[in-house]
């Protein structure tokens, strides 16, 4: 007996799930080794303060309460 | 840490002194409109969305309050869960995370009217599904109750929208990609797929059986985990070094926790189905997950717990609407995510489940954690976008407290009661009309604390269109301080 239409169609589906579960997968291995490849843990004492610049600097307090 | 004279800090930040506009003024120049335009929208949302909260707590204890179809319980609660998390949380999250993408890639934002349209888009289409389910035409499926028409609109919209995050990260001045925005474009990557499958696999091509209830808490539980939280974490990582002026305690704690984050989060959503109808290996998969993700936690409270304990620290914290609310927020991101791991236990689950120990979870983590964080970050951006000081620090002040007082005591009220509640359901000695019946001076707690939620987010809004109301006294200077 062949499978009714909507369990075929299932089948289907759960392949194509099965197969996005594997591209994320496959894009966060990507996305770790590329990290290691372009140095982003080479230094991370000096990237930690990669949020700091000329004119918001490392020590200066940034926010106040208005008065 | 010093503290510059405030001569010192108007100088360096007003452009107009130095004859042209610093990289950092540029940038905020340029994200001007669309950030500003979803946080309007996200305030807006938040008030209206507390508003029908407060309704719904109200109904638990005086029933026949409003007594109209539209407004009955199961109606006015879904359209509070829709209008925050949508409207508020979505919003602002589009609003702090186009904001942090561009100042951490030093990319000024191109084509601003692509995110607005997106906006527009994403905010009617709220505006039509908030309709339906007061109409009646909901799906009865929690988190996607809004008819299902309204998914593949939202779904442009956000790809228009979530788009310019990784627009801005393509395009990129540095090297180095900071730990937030490795949060923010896993969170821009994740959303979709969630979105697409869960709408397919429920709502247009529905599974048969159990697997719609699974595929409903993978989403349920990931929209929050997989979205809404990667960029409240990303928001903390960012403004408490930022403001403070001191790098992260270790930053390659903070590298370890994102990955470990990425690993265990998306497996734990299982856990809203402990004891049902579904497989039970799945459902300890989802446990072993929910425990494990007290590794990614730990990491972070124990970075912000470092970064902030200083001899100076604690003035500065108390001292900045923005950090005052992030570490807030930071602090029950650690409890609630501790609350949740717990939670998932089968023998602890036995008791909460069902109960209101879960309601005030999802409270301690959509409001205590997120929204208080995304306080903090709208405190320190919009002074920068909009070149105006806060107007009043009364208001940041009575938005702190109503809220703090507001959201811990409604955690503190719903726990305890939920406890009560699931060991007299399961000793099985009362009648559930008395068990009802005792639940009533705890219904009342629950609408206090809720009011005062929604009278700080009141304060808030007002505060934040107060702000950027024309004739509001406009000041040089991207960065604004203390006058």
């Amino acid at each position: 007996m062949s499978p009714a239409p909507a369990e075929s169609f299932w089948d289907l589906s759960l392949l194509g799930i099965f197969l996005l579960g594997l591209v994320f997968l496959g894009s966060a291995i990507w996305a770790l080794s590329w990290s290691r490849r372009s140095g982003q843990f080479d230094d991370l004492e000096r990237d930690s303060r990669s949020i700091f610049d000329a004119d918001e600097p490392e020590g200066v307090v940034q926010d106040r309460f208005p008065q | 840490m010093s503290s510059p004279s405030v001569q010192n800090i108007l100088n360096r930040h007003n452009p107009l002194a130095e004859g042209n506009l610093s990289r950092v003024a540029q940038i905020d120049r340029s994200l001007r409109s669309p950030v500003v335009f979803f946080t309007v929208m996200a305030a807006l949302w938040l008030v209206i969305g507390s508003i029908f909260g407060v309704i719904s707590a109200i109904k638990l204890h005086i029933p026949e309050f409003l007594n109209i179809e539209a407004l009955t319980f199961g109606r006015s609660r879904t359209l509070h869960l829709n209008m925050v998390a949508y409207g508020w949380s979505f919003n602002a999250i589009f609003a702090v995370s186009i904001w942090l993408m561009h100042r951490l890639s030093r990319a000024e934002l191109r084509n601003g009217w692509v995110p607005i349209l997106g906006g527009i888009g994403w905010n009617l289409t709220l505006v039509y599904g908030m309709f339906a389910i007061a109409g009646g035409q909901m799906t009865g499926v929690e988190w996607l109750e809004m008819p299902r028409e309204v998914a593949p609109v939202l779904g442009v919209c956000f790809l228009l929208i979530g788009l310019w995050s990784v627009v801005a990260f393509s395009r990129r001045q540095t090297t180095h990609v900071y730990v937030s925005q490795w949060y923010i474009l896993a969170a821009m990557f994740w959303l979709p797929i969630l979105y697409l499958v869960a709408q397919m696999m429920i709502l247009w091509f529905p599974a048969r059986g159990t697997v719609q209830a699974i595929t409903n808490w993978w989403f349920g539980h990931n929209a929050i985990g997989l979205f809404l939280t990667p960029v409240g974490v990303a928001s903390m990582y960012y403004f408490i070094p930022k403001v403070l002026g001191r790098p992260i305690h270790s930053y390659y704690l903070s590298v370890v926790g994102f990955w470990t984050f990425a690993l265990f989060y998306n497996w734990a959503g299982i856990h809203h189905l402990l004891g049902g109808p579904v497989p039970v290996w799945l459902q300890s998969a989802g446990i072993v997950a929910s425990v494990m993700m007290v590794i990614p936690v730990l990491v972070t409270a124990i970075n912000f717990h470092y970064t902030t304990t200083s001899s100076q620290a604690w003035g500065a914290i108390w001292g900045s609407p923005t950090l005052r609310f992030t570490v807030f927020g930071a602090m029950n991101y650690t409890l609630s995510s501790f609350a949740g791991s717990l939670m998932a236990l089968r023998d602890v689950n036995a008791v909460t489940h069902f109960t209101n120990f879960t309601i005030g979870h999802a409270h301690h983590g959509m409001h205590a954690f997120l929204t208080m964080a995304l306080f903090g970050a709208f405190y320190f951006i919009l002074p920068r976008l909009a070149q105006r000081e806060w107007p009043s620090a009364a208001m940041i002040h009575l938005h702190f407290w109503l809220c703090a007082i507001g959201t811990i005591g409604y955690v503190v009220v719903m726990s305890i009661h939920g406890w009560m509640q699931g060991m007299q359901w399961n000793a099985a000695v009362m009648t559930p009309a008395q068990i009802a019946a005792a639940a009533e001076p705890w219904n009342y707690a629950r609408t206090i604390c809720g009011s005062l939620m929604t009278l700080g987010h009141i304060v808030f809004c007002a505060h934040v269109l107060w702000m950027l109301a024309p004739r509001a006294e406009k000041r040089q200077g991207p960065t604004l301080f203390a006058r």
